[in-house]
């Protein structure tokens, strides 16, 4: 009786196949001398020596100082009220889950300068599981209760975290495009991201309503949409560069 | 094992060797590329010419797989290297040079068929045909009927599974640098080349995919480059009396014969990023 596993695998090998001898049928084509010769002239006019890039270890160490700078001096600028109201557990964890999503998205952006640097892991596998381990840490470590004015003691946490973070944001871009030949989505959530995430570690230390609604809408949810507004602002950023390409 | 990595097929491929190939010199090896980089970091002029010579076919095999004629695969050639020329203080000696070079092919085409789609959006129907009718695409060499297929499957497959396989089996990647050059993981490349093998599996035991499942920079140019030219344009010409021109605008070339393309699919707006 044939083995099921081994047709498959057959089946399979007879698809991959098909595609190498499709592969096989397109072969490297010779370069025409004059185009050659064009790019080689187009290139050779700004050629120029070249400091190279630092590894992407060390950008992300830079980030990742930037983020510790930034969120320090924020933090020293306001009353830290939020501090003396959380107890030892709940300053642990939050620590821990603020400065596991700092690494993560430092590490992320400086794979984004460098094209063809390894990700460890996808961007979209680090925003959905930096998002659940920051709601589950909330939704743990915080009271579930809620007072009558929700709204209008959660949109000024909002607006304070967004005024925080887009500062920040655009610091991050302009040293993250140094590197970052092509920019695109998935470099302004990385830096959308790592802004947002500051200024809620900012906002976390000086917030007054630690409360597990109130830090998942308000400021939970307002990293969310900073770090959607950088993914935005990176898909315009790259229409505007394939447009300037195309007018070439 | 030192200084090998496991291809997609299971068999090890030695690091140090890329699978770019020369016309009559064989394969360069990655250690010789990669001192030719730094040396073109430096500004040598003769690096530079070397590179040129020696990874221009390959990229242009790379671009030519994707079904567009031979002109828009020069320019798009040209528009690479000068992405190249820009970003080559990115690239590190102590990292491969073929990830990061295909990585910026790889946006280079997707940049292109952005810019195509835009321009094929400005298209109108006019009554008129014109007198001098004549199709933008040269002939492409004949294929024969099994790679005809293959190539017309291939453009209905998703468009992120379509470029992996387009890595793996036409340029020769390895699983590593696939992830690398597409800024996703082993895992990642691994799920979409099975993806897209199921489905041509499937799609060759149904006798056929349907093209306009997803559209490819050229999907519809490759079926009227693949007969005659007058063939072709009665193919993309159902009605006689009604043709698609482009309208000027900012960033169109000179007319030429398009087709308007269906829909995209989602498949194809997965590129973008």
């Amino acid at each position: 009786m044939p083995n099921e596993r081994g047709i498959k695998r057959d089946k399979e090998l007879d698809v991959e196949s098909r595609l190498e001898a499709w592969g096989a049928s397109k072969p490297a084509r010779e370069v025409s001398s004059p185009l050659r010769e064009r790019i080689e002239r187009k290139l050779a006019a700004s050629l120029n020596p070249v400091k190279t890039l630092p590894s992407a270890r060390w950008l992300a160490l830079g980030f990742l100082a930037i983020f510790v700078v930034g969120a320090a001096i924020c933090v020293q600028a306001t009353d830290n009220y939020g501090l003396r109201l959380m107890n030892a557990g709940q300053i642990a964890a939050m620590t821990t889950i603020f400065a596991a999503g700092a690494i993560g998205f430092s590490v992320a952006l400086a794979q984004r300068m460098i094209p063809g640097a390894r990700a460890l892991i996808s961007p979209g596998h680090l925003l959905l599981l930096s998002g659940i381990v920051l709601a589950a840490g909330i939704a743990w470590a915080f009271p579930w209760s809620a007072t009558g004015a929700f709204l209008s003691e959660g949109w000024p946490c909002s607006a304070m975290e967004a005024e925080i973070a887009i500062p920040a944001a655009v610091l991050f871009w302009f040293v993250a495009r140094r590197g970052a030949p092509f920019i695109g989505p998935g470099f302004g959530a990385a830096v959308g991201a790592l802004a947002g995430l500051l200024a809620m570690t900012v906002q976390q230390f000086q917030c007054m309503f630690q409360r597990a609604p109130h830090l998942l809408i308000w400021h939970a949810g307002a990293a969310a949409a900073l770090t959607g507004l950088g993914a935005l602002s990176g898909a315009v950023a790259r229409q505007f560069e394939s447009r300037k390409g195309g007018s070439r | 094992m030192a200084g090998e990595e496991l291809r997609h097929d299971g068999k090890r491929r030695n690091q140090n060797w890329g699978p770019f190939e020369v016309m009559n010199e064989g394969p360069i090896a990655d250690g010789e590329l990669r001192s030719l980089m730094t040396r073109y970091q430096s500004s040598d002029r003769a690096a530079l010419e070397e590179l040129v010579r020696r990874l221009s076919p390959p990229l242009l095999r790379y671009f030519g797989a994707s079904g567009i004629g031979r002109e828009d695969t020069e320019d798009l050639l040209q528009d690479c290297w000068m992405r190249i020329h820009r970003a080559r203080h990115t690239y590190r000696s102590s990292e491969p040079v073929l990830p990061w070079l295909y990585a910026i092919a790889r946006h280079t085409r997707l940049d292109e068929y952005r810019r195509r789609r835009r321009r094929q959006a400005r298209e109108v129907l006019v009554a008129a045909v014109p007198e001098n009718l004549q199709c933008a695409e040269s002939p492409a060499p004949p294929e024969t009927l099994e790679n005809e297929e293959i190539g017309r499957l291939l453009a209905g497959l998703p468009g992120s599974q379509r470029e992996v396989v387009l890595m793996l089996k036409v340029s020769g990647m390895s699983l590593q640098e696939v992830a690398r050059a597409t800024g996703s993981t082993v895992g990642a490349v691994k799920q979409k080349a099975h993806r897209a093998y199921q489905a041509l599996r499937r799609a060759l035991a149904e006798g056929g995919l349907q093209p306009a499942r997803g559209f490819s920079l050229a999907s519809h140019r490759r079926d009227a480059s693949s007969a005659s030219q007058a063939k072709a344009c009665a193919t993309i010409l159902p009605n006689p009396t009604a043709r698609n021109v482009e309208t000027p605008g900012r960033d169109s070339s000179p007319a030429r014969t398009e087709v308007r393309p269906p829909e995209e699919s989602s498949t194809e707006r997965e590129n973008a990023e």
